[in-house]
């Protein structure tokens, strides 16, 4: 009789116990959508009980983005300038054109906003990518050119007439930039955001793990030649795979040099960027890919502790920074570029 | 007695606990795929169930992108999407980039990837 009482009295607590550890063990809530903005397939998951919600403004915030830079969006200010050689900008817009005049000076034109007429030249906008007339390659490069924009107040403008932007090198960068704070505004704190070749993490996953972030393989863009283990950070890699054609079994990509005006041949694949910022990693992907690795590893140098990279090189070696020992794991062997 | 009241009562629990734990919904099979066009999802295939090779023909806006699911397998075979970056892919590999085939509005991924949370 003794013995049935304490099952009894025992028996609710140790369930309750076994229950609770049971729940925790159990998945926290999370919501995903799948959809196209800025011209490639995106994914956002977030966790967290407002997950739904948050993943649903995170899709309209997105595609308003994708709206307001666009320029071929005749409603948006860069589409306006385009057009008109100058514009009044939104403050929003001036602050963005800022940042990527800011990433031009510091990379010296290897970023540089202003590659559109040699992205149209070589038909990067439409479906038929062809090589150039060298005549009129050169004419569209010599509307190309940072130093020609200029900025009086709100009022942008240029020193000579069909200078064009395309802010397309950090859009998608700015774009997780900015979801990660409306997300972490609502509160939440795990989150991850895939817009095509740019990932954007909010904090860590459920349960507190790092993120594990693939770097794609250049030479089979399907798989993956390691990994990076991350929190509240962007990774955003730059690829000759990414868009390309190819004319006599040559390849010609998207990532174009604004001081020769053809697809950049610095003797890299690709060039991932592991740093907080997805607009900082977006663009610095862009320009270290131009740099090259000695040029790149360089440049990394200088700004120790703003971010770190990844590079493939065309003889499929694998180089990575410093910051990178630890966080990055590959069954495949790398170089370290030493401080 | 009261001994045996306490195996019993523990032998009770650790069976409750494994069959809460065996009842828990799996991580939903790391060998599912699903596929989307337009941000819908069309069809998920465990990949681990398939026996015979079989075809499926997807037509978006007079584009055809046609889908090979393979037993553990699952690519873009054949494409009229003018890029062909869908076909160039090959087949869909964990912790690999989902096949994406932009002017199609086609994604193929797994439901959980086995290796990363995302690819850049
Ligand atoms: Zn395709």
């Amino acid at each position: 009789m003794i013995g049935k009482l304490q099952v009894k009295k025992t028996i609710f607590p140790a369930l309750l116990a076994c229950l609770l550890l049971c729940g925790c063990m159990g998945q926290v809530p999370s919501e995903a959508a799948d959809f196209f903005a800025m011209d490639t397939a995106m994914t956002v998951l977030v966790y967290g009980e407002d997950a739904k919600a948050a993943v649903s403004e995170t899709e309209s915030l997105i595609e308003d983005l994708d709206r307001q830079l666009s320029i071929f969006n005749s409603d948006s200010e860069f589409y306006q300038f385009n057009t008109a050689g100058q514009v009044l900008l939104s403050s929003q817009n001036k602050a963005l054109l800022e940042q990527a005049l800011e990433l031009a000076r510091q990379t010296d034109g290897a970023f540089d906003p202003t590659i559109e007429p040699v992205v149209a030249c070589w038909g990067f906008y439409g479906e038929e990518k062809h090589i150039p007339e060298e005549a009129q390659l050169q004419e569209s490069l010599s509307r190309v050119g940072y130093s020609h924009l200029q900025m009086e107040g709100q009022l942008l403008s240029a020193d000579i007439s069909g200078v064009k932007l395309d802010l397309g090198g950090i859009a998608k960068g700015y774009a997780s930039d900015r979801a990660v704070q409306a997300l972490k505004d609502r509160g939440v704190t795990s989150a991850v955001l895939s817009l095509g070749g740019n990932v954007q993490v909010l904090g860590a996953k459920p349960g507190g793990k790092d993120w594990t972030v693939g770097i794609t393989d250049p030479l089979d863009p399907g798989g993956q030649l390691g990994t990076v283990s991350v929190r509240d950070m962007a990774v955003v890699t730059s690829g000759v795979y990414q868009r390309y054609f190819e004319e006599d079994g040559i390849r010609y990509h998207h990532i174009f040099d604004a001081e020769t005006g053809y697809p950049a041949d610095s003797g890299l694949l690709s060039v991932s960027i592991v740093c907080p910022s997805g607009t900082l990693a977006d663009g610095l992907s862009t320009a270290l890919f131009v740099m090259g690795l000695e040029e790149a590893a360089q440049f990394w140098r200088t700004q120790p502790g703003e971010f770190d990279a990844i590079f493939v090189t065309q003889d499929g070696e694998i180089y990575i920074t410093a910051g990178l020992e630890g966080v990055f794991s590959s069954s495949r062997s790398y170089e370290v570029i030493a401080p | 007695m009261k001994t045996r009241s306490w195996i019993l009562l523990f032998v009770l629990l650790m069976a409750l606990c494994a069959g809460v734990l065996l009842l828990r919904p799996r991580p939903q099979g790391q060998t599912t795929v699903c596929i989307y066009q337009d941000g819908q999802l069309l069809e998920t295939i465990d990949l681990s169930q398939v026996e015979a090779p079989y075809t499926i023909p997807l037509t978006w806006k007079g584009s055809t992108n046609e889908i090979t699911v393979s037993p553990g397998s699952i690519a873009v075979t054949w494409a009229d999407c003018g890029c062909q970056t869908c076909v160039n892919h090959g087949p869909l590999q964990p912790g690999g980039m989902p096949i994406i085939c932009l002017p199609n509005r086609l994604v193929i991924k797994w439901v959980q990837d086995p290796v990363v949370d995302a690819v850049a």
